[in-house]
């Protein structure tokens, strides 16, 4: 059985046959072909396939792609404008040394940009918190804190 | 207050915007036309004897292209000092997590699906796991056929001892008879995951006799080598390259899968590409770090000066033996530590068991010997009344003291570490009942290898390394424009890098023990200075000076103390692209291992004595809430001594990552496997990462001391010191806040709430 | 919709419990999903006419937590969801998935249970309303037969000299999930006397359950100290804990003790009008005091 949905991809429409039992992030990845957000568990501990579904954090690993029928997806691809500029907060993860081996990152991007959309002065505690699903075995988090806050700051 | 300490630079990355737009592609984002998809099937039982396996059903599913076995991939033994192992067990599985067969098909799920329908029937044989007993003579043996395998170097073995290492100084017996106190500690520690972000995965093609394997590996280049003797094919017919990697931490160290999946290719008849779950990232490789058991006994004076070590320290190999023989070596000397120690007698024990290999993780064996080391040290400290940071700095070693192995230390800064450390974290202040500051130091060697790049001048002025250095993402190939910016007067960003692959580059070992820029970065030094040369003689011609006369600044060739006759490099560029083309090849020679007196030590493997050894100090500051057991890491200050430093944002960026990791093996990730030898936390669940909410904060600095016989411009290794001292830092803190010590590791809420409540588990 | 549910299909909240279990291998997703998404009429929270809290099933737990009328009056279901799993997961998951995934660690669940909540179950037949406390049955099971769907969760009405909190045992400052928890609501009377109270355990036992004797041991107290603590000796001494990976079970009772001892103890703060922050455990367990600041 399989099931049309259309999902609103960086501001594309795409349209996709699939079955009901199909997750999000291999629709994503291997039928949209947008490879930056990644898979690094299956159990919704890491936060490396974080995706914004109408502006919202969803681990698209334990999303089924029926469940964005109708819906806005955002990924890491849709961060930066289209002219290629990037955003602040690409800006920031990369001269706040929150960047090292970038498996983390398309996911961390995305947990702060929802952050800052609904919380633009968040506090500190705030910019934790709404980093602590994605986990990082690099950067012992500091540079990727810093790294909100500054883009927080318009620094 | 404290002067400042070194901040980042705000240096860009050169993979940097890849890694933020998602465009940069790691193993498991490629894809090749006619791609299909290999999947594993695991033993799933620690020990057993295959009595039978079936792939019949497995391969008569619509969709399966191939199911290979041993009978595929024959049964050559093969191991870095003992060849105790094979592609696929035949006869005996020897952990839960080891491979059996491999199937290909066309999609992942379906690959899956027919390696659970190989049939394999096994008769299960006693699983060997504790540490002790195993070395029991009645113990079952995990390889029945030990006395067979073949060994490279000093691997002293016996039986379930995969091997043994020991150094003996002096007399300890005599010295602990007049000695005022003799203390003794016991430590027992869980094994712990390297846990890189990025789950393995391994894309295989062939063209004819040629194969490409795209790897997720730390070292392409012992990769390489892996695979055209596993196969029997000559090297110069493998090309492994490594898109971007997602981490490493030494689990992606040694090759791996390579060869697996390369074979299953060649049966497929297509490209295979396996990319491993979590939960496979977590029990199938062979690189973690070992359960110990550890005894330290150790005689001192009461005005706080060591007499003597005597120390016996039990390894866990796992099922096979990885690199963990010569962290077995090094071990030995992470029992005696940073001190002056004048007698020493200590041994180390490596040994096989029925789990998961052990192997070289982020400073192999380090953390967890010095886990235990400076938790005793706080105990002696304790015996004779004397501040435990007082009593660290009368016994560090210092410029010119002796080792136990006879080498002499050149100048070093373990004290300035220790003194800076303490003054960032304020020690000694007043804290609220339920906090506390503990201490600990830690040293580590820098490891001199053969590495090689290869430099281009363009006719537009931009330089290129090529260069066979791997990126684990700790941004240590990132570094290396940096150094011929330095060496040719140009900027950073001015070079463009070639990497990854081992059929453009000279070979490199990978990135391994800290050695890219120590190794890698004197090869780009020397290839840089060849275009310097080359620069100079042309520029001379144009300037009419004579070479030597001239310097490389600011982008311009100049006549020394003449600034005004001048010439841009890019124009220099761009005349030799009308003739001579400049381009630049570097290895040169690797940092001289120090003397030594090796004449104390059994298991010899290279690791005697230690080149341009690094020293750290860690002090932090934890609050434990005594009734649950639950321990919050508040403040790390963490100093070390790398020579001089490089690159702030690197090395910075590294000992972050490398404090926070440490914080995990201290207080919150420890591998449970039951006494079946049956893993029962390979989930990120219950195997748990600090998370961003946990990170404490961190006062980072270095002390810069460019060292004579190190790396480029002075340099030691950086990215494994900074995680050795952390859980030792923290135990002591714990212990001090509660005023009992948890002699295990991890201190899990439960082991501290029993500890400090004085509740038998 | 309904009618699907009657012929044996299995309704789909967010998916965080039911899409982790089928990628675990634990449990296979059911061939026949009903997408509860687009039924608009599930999500929200409304006050009825004798002020109870009427919570749509689809509501998810940001929605809870950021609720003002649940911050004020039932603020032990606000620390339960502003600790589920991670924003990610309290954006997606819902209180009615929460509910019936009938877990023994949900955190929502003992809360519920101290606000006297009415499950409102429907189906082709019509609607029932049973207490919570007599949906759960064992691990992943309820008394909600086939076919029937759980639509929201009632609660009665809360007065304010009620106080709830709900407490964690927390290994990591986030991203845990409960190893032993435990929610207590307790009304003061004039003389600040206890005149009601609610005790309830979570992963103590094959279901979250309230614990009377806890309750008893309150009655009539100032649920001061010695109270706080005869409460959480009475839910040591009800708790049937499991040995596992996360915690021995003779660690697991004692720390039943002290996490209900810190949920009694938040909880009559709140009734007495004082301040404990959501979530109640995050400053039981000394929560960001001392790393303040971002770590550089």
């Amino acid at each position: 059985m399989s099931i049309d949905i259309s999902i609103t991809v960086n501001g594309m429409v795409e349209t996709h046959t699939v079955h009901p039992h199909r997750n999000l992030v291999s629709v994503l990845r291997d039928e949209c072909g947008l490879t930056g957000t990644k898979e690094g568990c299956d159990d919704c501990e890491c936060g490396a396939c974080m995706v914004l579904v109408d502006g919202s954090p969803v681990n698209s690993c334990s999303y089924l792609a029926v469940q964005a029928d109708g819906k806005r997806v955002t990924t890491v691809e849709g961060l930066a404008s289209a002219d290629g500029t990037l955003s602040p907060l690409q800006q920031a993860f990369l001269s706040c040394g929150g960047v090292q081996c970038g498996f983390c990152t398309p996911g961390m991007l995305i947990s702060a940009t929802a952050l800052l959309a609904n919380s633009p002065s968040p506090t500190d505690e705030e910019i934790r918190t709404a980093v602590s699903g994605n986990l990082c075995r690099c950067t012992g988090y500091t540079g990727i804190l810093d790294a909100i806050r500054v883009a927080a700051d318009g620094r | 207050m404290a002067s400042e300490t070194m901040q980042m630079t705000g240096r860009l990355r050169a993979d940097g915007r890849s890694k933020v737009t998602g465009a940069g592609r790691y193993v498991a984002d490629l894809t090749v036309a006619g791609m299909v998809h290999g999947a594993f099937r695991f033993a799933g039982v620690p020990h057993a004897r295959i009595t039978r396996i079936d792939t019949t059903a497995a391969k008569s599913l619509p969709g399966v292209f191939a199911v290979i076995t041993s009978t595929e991939v024959g049964t050559r033994r093969h191991g870095v000092y003992v060849q105790d192992r094979t592609l696929f067990a035949r006869d005996v599985v020897r952990w839960e997590g080891e491979a059996i067969a491999a199937v290909a098909a066309r999609t992942p799920a379906l690959a899956r699906q027919a390696a659970a329908m190989i049939e394999v029937d096994f008769e299960l044989l006693p699983a060997v796991v504790d540490l002790e007993k195993a070395l029991l003579s009645e113990s079952a043996l995990v390889h029945e056929d030990w006395k067979d395998y073949t060994v490279s170097g000093d691997v002293v073995r016996d039986r379930n001892e995969a091997t043994r290492c020991a150094i003996v100084k002096g007399d300890v017996d005599a010295a602990f008879a007049v000695a005022d106190r003799v203390v003794r500690s016991r430590y027992v520690a869980d094994g712990s995951q390297p846990t890189p972000m990025e789950p393995r995965a391994i894309l295989a093609e062939w063209s004819g006799r040629e194969i490409t394997i795209h790897s997720s590996t730390q070292v392409p280049f012992p990769a390489r080598s892996h695979v055209a003797a596993s196969l029997g094919i000559p090297e110069s017919t493998v090309r492994v390259i490594v898109p971007l990697l997602g981490g490493g931490f030494g689990g992606k160290c040694e090759p791996h899968f390579e060869p697996h999946v390369a074979a299953l290719a060649r049966a497929a008849g297509r490209p295979v590409k396996v990319v491993f779950n979590r939960q496979e990232e977590f029990l199938a490789p062979d690189h973690r770090r070992e359960r110990m058991v550890l005894d330290f006994e150790t005689g001192v004076s009461s005005d706080g000066t060591l007499l003597a070590r005597r120390a016996r320290l039990l390894i866990e190999n796992g099922a096979y033996s990885a690199d963990e023989p010569v962290s077995t070596q090094l071990a030995a000397h992470f029992a005696v530590g940073p001190y002056r120690v004048p007698n020493v007698d200590v041994s180390s024990h490596l040994i096989y068991t029925n789990t998961q290999p052990t192997g070289s993780v982020r400073a192999p064996a380090a953390p967890t010997v010095c886990w235990g080391l400076e938790q005793h040290l706080d105990e002696v400290a304790a015996a004779i009344g004397i501040d435990p940071v007082e009593f660290r700095r009368r016994n560090l070693v210092r410029a010119g003291d002796t080792t136990a192995t006879g080498q002499v230390f050149d100048e070093i800064g373990a004290v300035e570490c220790l003194d800076r450390a303490t003054e960032l974290i304020g020690y000694g202040r007043e804290l609220p009942a339920d906090e506390a500051i503990g201490v600990s130091c830690a040293f580590w060697p820098s490891f001199p290898m053969a590495s090689g790049a290869y430099m281009k001048l363009n006719g537009d002025g931009s330089g290129t390394i090529i260069t066979g250095a791997q990126e684990n993402g700790s941004g240590s190939v990132m570094a290396l424009p940096l150094l011929a910016a330095r060496v040719l007067g140009m900027r950073a960003e001015d070079f463009s890098l070639v990497y990854q692959d081992t059929s453009a580059a000279p070979w490199d070992f990978g990135s391994a023990g800290s050695q890219t820029i120590f190794n890698n970065g004197r090869a780009v030094v020397a290839a840089a200075e060849e275009i310097a040369l080359q620069l100079r003689e042309l520029a001379a011609d144009q300037l009419e000076a004579a070479p030597e006369d001239l310097e490389l600044v600011e982008g311009h060739a100049r006549v020394k103390g003449t600034p005004a006759r001048t010439i841009a490099i890019a124009d220099l560029a761009a005349t030799a692209q009308g003739g001579n083309l400049m381009l630049g090849r570097g290895s040169g020679d690797p940092a001289p291992i120090p003397e030594s007196d090796a004449s104390g030590c059994i298991g010899r493997l290279g690791a005697e004595s230690f080149t341009a050894p690094t020293f750290a100090t860690h002090a932090v500051r934890v609050k434990v809430d005594r009734d649950t057991g639950v321990v919050r890491v508040l403040e790390v200050a963490a100093v070390q001594e790398s020579g001089h430093i490089l690159d702030p944002d690197g090395a910075i960026g590294q000992v972050r990552g490398g404090v926070l990791m440490g914080i995990g093996q201290a207080i919150s990730e420890g591998m449970v496997d039951g006494a079946d030898g049956a893993r029962r936390n390979a989930h990120l669940l219950d195997y748990k990462l600090q998370t961003a909410s946990d990170t404490p904060v961190m006062h980072v600095d270095f002390v810069d001391l460019p060292t004579p016989n190190a790396g480029p411009f002075g340099s030691k290794g950086v990215g494994e010191p900074c995680t050795v001292p952390t859980p030792g830092a923290i135990a002591n803190a714990i212990a001090i806040a509660i005023g009992r010590r948890v002699h295990q590791l991890p201190a899990t809420p439960e082991r501290v709430w029993s500890v400090a409540n004085g509740v038998e588990l | 919709m309904l009618d699907a549910l009657a012929s044996g299909a299995v309704p789909l909240a967010g998916g965080t419990d039911l899409v982790v279990g089928h990628r675990q291998g634990k449990r296979p997703l059911p061939d026949a999903l009903v997408n509860l998404d687009h039924v608009a009429d599930l999500r929200g929270i409304r006050l009825s006419k004798d002020s109870a809290l009427i919570i749509g099933a689809l509501t998810n737990h940001e929605t809870i937590v950021n609720d003002e009328r649940v911050r004020a009056r039932y603020p032990a279901l606000a620390d339960a969801s502003s600790i589920v799993g991670s924003v990610a997961t309290r954006a997606t998951g819902t209180i009615g998935g929460n509910v019936m995934n009938a877990s023994p660690a949900a955190d929502t669940i003992a809360p519920l249970l101290c606000h006297d909540a009415i499950a409102v179950l429907r189906s082709t037949a019509g609607e029932r309303r049973i207490p919570l406390s007599e949906l759960f049955v064992g691990p992943g099971r309820t008394t909600a037969v086939a076919g029937e769907l759980l639509v929201g969760i009632e609660l009665a009405a809360s007065s304010p000299t009620t106080g709830g909190a709900y407490v964690r045992l927390e290994y990591r400052r986030q991203m845990e999930i409960a190893i032993v928890g435990a929610a207590a609501v307790v009304r003061l009377d004039a003389g600040g006397r206890v005149e009601h109270a609610r005790v309830a355990m979570t992963a103590l036992a094959p279901t979250i359950q309230r614990v009377p004797a806890a309750e008893d041991a309150l009655l009539g107290t100032d649920a001061g100290d010695a109270a706080a603590r005869a409460a959480g000796e009475a839910v040591a001494a009800a708790a049937s804990p499991i040995s596992d990976v996360r915690g021995s079970a003779n660690y697991r009772r004692a720390m039943a003790a002290v996490i209900t001892r810190r949920a009694v103890t938040a909880a009559a703060k709140r009734a007495r009008g004082g301040d404990v922050r959501i979530p109640a455990s995050d400053s039981t367990f000394g929560g960001h005091a001392g790393n303040e600041g971002l770590g550089s």
